[in-house]
């Protein structure tokens, strides 16, 4: 029972909870036992959020009995990003900083997610401060990749993926600063989306890189991340950078599969030299798959993109550097006493910080105070926006050639731990296709696409859309999806090497 | 640690040369403007849950050690 | 740690010019704060107008307080200033404890407001142009208090406090350009420029403009420069500075204190200075440079203020009298002499005044009161009229006891001495003390009779038509009554008993 639980979708889920065939206590239990079960091996989680899970689903069970109205989502539980604050469990940012610390209020997306009364199955792992694209930038150890755990699940996000692909959870909350979603669920042969800036409200995530930061959905299919999307998305008054738009349709978009008529743009700068060639075997399939439904392939140039990875480790390092600066020891969080000398606030909130950051989070904070300074500001950060500008230019002059962008989203599958942790520009080169979108601010997912022949490892396809079209993703990804596990026989999470002790 | 950030900083220095003096900066992804709040009294917290997380306390209030060193 | 010397005053202006400018800072009475909906509120428990926002916990984000953009377009315009068509919000980095995200959101190169002006009228009628670089939105931060040094001095504490209901509160900052051409004069200029843009945005009701209360801020920079040089001097600014008494004496200070540096040859350290007004002297606090590095950048969590032209003017529509048009009417209307009303604007009693006026009293009894008998104390004390410790209200009701004919101005003027020891209403004064005025013409008309009779002489002049001398009659009767006699009252008797027209 359990495992048959564990393998359905949220849809799925949804739909037996909505029917009375499962009650919402037996499918967070059963969850729960699976993260019992597997996550001593796979690390997914840093905390276990019990019972007030089984407690929230009690409710739903009640509720429903009593013929209340409820949410489509309600019983279906949810594991959630160690960066979103939530009350009455740690937010730890994967830090030492935070160990243990508790925030006494609770980010908008979770506040939206109690309202639907969807169990939050705990808080994943990820790099810490959503700094890396391994997970092995976490303070507590990393997660490793349900297809062969000896190597990476992705980054930042590598908990929340993982956590979908080995069955722990149903659906997940990500957050994507430079591609933190998309990635990891390329990896893992997940599904992860970046929906247009300001679409999710950032209230309760904690900033990395304000102007590029997005929440978004994790799951194992298109549909469960519309149906997500929908519920963690619209206008909040509490971020200035919130749009007024609801995202409905979403949904509808990823059950429709047609892409009958719809211009497909292949970015050439994103794809060919320097990606693997199982991941180009794999994008070049989908294309066929694609266009023998009818989709009209094009391909788009944007040269601009070359410069992205610079100018993001511009932007990104640059607000980072104020956004790190409140961990101090002063109001919450670790407070480290300097070993010798005068007792000054100002060496305790420099030994507080020399302890509870590691060196990934050190490396970008003084990147990013230098990028900013006097006299350098022009050349770093001020040309660096610039950038942005002209990467901008050139989606909006790809988009009216095409009505989405299709790359790979990684240009390589999931590589061994250790392999690249001391290389920072091998593991930034992780992130060159999804960056441009977190420039732009334009929404981006990623689906699986298939397993690369030389390793037999997950390889993800990436789509883009203009800004506020995300239902355009929805259609397209909904469409190759249903085309691919077609070919397949079913999911690709089929596919992966069974984890737990049912084998 | 040092000679990493080098590395960073030479690869990223390229940027500065690719866009010209005519191409205004990009600091919000997408255009808003006049986003504001009414100014209605909303949520407080109580001193409890403001200093809750405190690393030190005293009647009510954040302690830090000395600003200024003893001379 | 040794006292500054400082050179006499008139000698620094031998060889010397002096340049001024000036950062205040006014907090603005909106509701809630700039940035987050916790309330604006003064005198509170510490941490009890705080929510996550004003914190800085992790994950929370800024929202503008519209009527805080609203107030500070007024003050803009009050300024006689350009309003930007479109400006933005700025971070301003530093690691501080009172600084609850360890940057403040501030504007930076695109303030709301630029390029104004505002003329200052000296005590003596001299107008002198201030000119207005700019000025901008920002945040105010937490309010620390130092444990263990001397009288809460930073210097020698052991640890600090903190609490964060100040943080956040919406401020102005209004920069001036260089002054230059004040000569002597500077520190009477500054103290009228502050009270000058204390007393508009009073009026323009966007702040309660209690110096006292910190409400009103002012950072002082002064520098020297030799007579005739083009390049300024080094400046120090001052901080700390909390009372118009305060802002005169420390640029006074400073410049003596400057000239002395230059004298002996050494020269003028860039740097904060605190103001103590215990000692009348200016402290070294930290190094000031402008090279101090705050890394400003575009707030990326805010979007920008776009103040349409329309807007601009719906905010000009609703501008109150500015105070230099309000000033005018009421000197017309209380039909005081230029004088008077200059003295009475010099003293800073002008608004105690009005709002007497506006309690019932005539003009002419407000400022006998006030002048007469306000001002003097609050001299001797030291204090702004305003901070003495007499509203206007009890003006009101020391006037209604002696128009009452219950008391006389001599024991108004006792009660007003009780009101300030804090005995309790007037009422409450007379009753305690026993003042009363012998309001029964009997033992007036025994008094009277007694002195005519000690003073024929006198007696005789009056009634030859000598009225000025009743005074010594009068004298001799409120001697005898111990000055419990309303004086008026016993004239009028004295001159019906001698069948005299007074």
């Amino acid at each position: 029972m359990t495992q048959d639980i564990i393998h359905s979708t949220a849809a799925q889920l949804a739909e037996k909870l909505a029917a009375k065939e499962l009650s919402a206590v037996e499918v967070t239990q059963a969850h729960l036992d699976r993260i019992a079960e597997v996550d001593g091996e796979v690390n997914a989680f840093l905390h276990v959020n019990t019972q007030e899970a089984l407690d929230v689903a009690a409710e739903v069970d009640a509720a429903r009995a009593a013929g209340e109205e409820l949410h489509a989502l309600a019983g279906v539980p949810i594991a959630v990003k160690d960066l979103i604050v939530t009350v009455g469990q740690p937010t730890t940012a994967a830090s030492k900083i935070l160990e243990g610390w508790h925030s006494p209020y609770d980010a908008t997306v979770i506040k939206k997610l109690r309202a639907a009364k969807m169990p939050i199955l705990g808080k994943t792992n990820l790099d810490e401060f959503a700094m890396g694209s391994s997970t092995e930038h976490s303070a507590y150890g990393p997660t490793r990749n349900p297809w062969d755990l000896d190597r990476i699940p992705g980054g930042s996000g590598g908990g929340s993926a993982a956590a979908v692909s080995a069955f722990e959870a149903p659906l997940a909350l990500g957050t994507d600063t430079g591609g933190s979603i998309r990635q990891p669920a390329s990896v893992t042969g997940s599904v992860g989306v970046k929906p247009t800036y300001g679409g999710v409200s950032r209230y309760g995530a904690i900033a990395m890189a304000s102007s590029l930061d997005q929440i978004g959905p994790v799951s194992r299919t298109v549909l469960d991340s519309a149906l997500l999307h929908e519920v963690i998305s619209g206008h909040d008054p509490y971020d200035s950078t919130s749009l007024k738009e609801s995202w409905t349709g979403l949904a509808a978009a990823a059950a429709s599969g047609d892409v009958k008529g719809m211009r497909i743009g292949i970015i050439k700068e994103l794809h060919g030299e320097g990606y693997q060639a199982g991941v180009e075997n794999r994008f070049n399939e989908s294309l066929e798959l694609l266009k023998a439904a009818g989709a009209e392939i094009v391909e788009v140039s944007c040269p601009n993109f070359e410069y992205a990875l610079g100018a993001y480790y511009l932007i990104m390092p640059s607000e980072v550097s104020s956004n790190l600066a409140k961990f101090d020891g002063v109001r919450f969080g670790l407070r480290a006493l300097p070993e010798d000398g005068p007792m000054t606030i100002e060496r305790v909130m420099g030994a507080t910080r020399a302890a509870g950051f590691g060196d990934e989070v050190k490396r970008r904070i003084i990147l990013g105070t230098y990028a900013l300074s006097a006299g350098y500001y022009d050349a770093y950060y001020g040309s660096a926006q610039k950038v942005r500008t002209l990467i901008q230019r050139d989606f909006d002059a790809a988009f009216a050639q095409a009505d989405v962008l299709i790359s790979p989203t990684a240009p390589t599958t999931a590589f061994k731990l250790g392999e690249k942790v001391d290389d920072p520009l091998a593991m930034y080169l992780n992130d060159v296709a999804t960056i441009p979108a977190n420039m732009a601010g334009v929404p981006g997912i990623s689906i699986p696409g298939g397993l690369a022949d030389e390793d037999g490892l997950p390889v993800g396809i990436q789509f883009l859309a203009p800004a506020r079209q995300d239902v355009r993703l929805y259609r397209a990804a909904g469409a190759l999806e249903k085309l691919l596990e077609e070919k397949w026989g079913g999911p690709l999470l089929a596919q992966a090497p069974v984890l737990g002790g049912a084998k | 640690m040092a000679g990493e950030l080098a590395v960073i900083v030479d690869s990223v220095k390229s940027v500065s040369e690719v866009a010209g003096a005519d191409v205004p900066a990009t600091s919000h992804p997408i255009p808003l403007s006049n986003v504001f709040r009414e100014d209605v009294v909303g949520h407080v917290l109580t001193a409890e849950q403001a200093l809750s997380g405190a690393p030190d306390a005293d009647e009510n209030r954040f302690k830090v050690p000395a600003i200024l060193d003893e001379e | 740690m040794s006292a500054d010397e400082i050179l006499d005053y008139d000698s620094v202006f031998e060889k010397y010019e002096p340049v001024l400018g000036f950062e205040v800072h006014v907090e603005l009475n909106t509701k809630t704060k700039m940035f987050s909906s916790a309330p604006n509120e003064f005198g509170d428990e510490p941490n009890t107008n705080v929510n996550e926002v004003d914190l800085g916990l992790p994950g929370v984000l800024p929202v503008v307080n519209k009527a805080a953009v609203e107030s500070s377009i007024k003050i803009g315009l009050a300024l006689n200033c350009q309003i930007a068509e479109t400006c933005r919000f700025a971070r301003k980095n530093y690691f501080y404890p009172d600084t609850p995200k360890n940057f403040q959101t501030s504007q930076y190169d695109e303030p709301i407001a630029f390029d104004g002006y505002l003329d200052i009228e000296l005590e003596d009628g001299e107008v002198f142009r201030v000119e207005i670089e700019r000025a901008h939105m920002e945040e105010d931060a937490g309010k620390l208090t130092h444990m263990g040094g001397a009288a809460g001095r930073i210097q020698g504490a052991d640890y600090s406090l903190v609490d964060y209901n100040r943080a956040g509160v919406p401020l102005v900052e209004i920069v001036t350009k260089p002054i230059e051409g004040a000569g002597k004069r500077a520190p009477e200029l500054a103290k009228a420029y502050v009270a000058a843009v204390r007393e508009i945005v009073k009026n323009l009701g966007v702040s309660d403009a209690r110096m006292e209360r910190g409400n009103v801020r002012c950072d002082a920079n002064v520098s020297l420069k030799p007579i005739g040089q083009e390049k300024f001097g080094t400046r120090s600014e001052t901080k700390n500075v909390n009372s118009l008494r305060a802002v005169e004496h420390a640029v006074r200070f400073e410049i003596q204190r400057h000239g002395a540096v230059l004298e002996s040859g050494e020269k003028v350290v860039q740097e904060t200075r605190h103001w103590h007004e215990d000692t009348r002297t200016t402290t070294s606090g930290r190094p000031k440079s402008d090279a101090d590095d705050y890394r400003y950048f575009p707030e990326p969590d805010l979007v920008p203020v776009v103040a349409s032209r329309e807007w601009v003017e719906e905010l000009r529509a609703t501008l109150p009298e500015p105070p230099a048009e309000h000033r005018k009417r009421l000197k017309a209307a209380w039909g005081y002499s230029d004088l008077e009303f200059r003295d009475v604007v010099n003293a800073g009693v002008m608004d105690l005044i009005e709002e007497t006026v506006a309690a019932g009293l005539k003009p002419s009894a407000a400022r006998k009161w006030w002048m007469g008998e306000v001002v003097g104390r609050a001299k001797v004390a030291e204090v702004d009229p305003g901070e003495l410790g007499i509203t206007p209200d009890v003006i009101v009701q020391v006037n209604g006891l002696v128009e009452a004919g219950k008391i006389n101005n001599k024991m108004a003027s006792e009660v007003l001495d009780g009101v300030l020891a804090g005995e309790g209403t007037p009422e409450e004064i007379v009753a305690a003390r026993g003042l009363a005025v012998v309001s029964d013409d009997g033992p007036l008309l025994e008094a009277i009779d007694a002195a005519l009779a000690a003073q024929p002489d006198v007696a005789e002049k009056i009634r030859g038509g000598k009225v000025q001398a009743i005074g010594a009659i009068v004298g001799g009767v409120m001697k005898a009554t111990r000055g419990q006699a309303d004086a008026g009252r016993v004239r009028e008797l004295i001159l019906e008993k001698l069948g005299v027209e007074g």
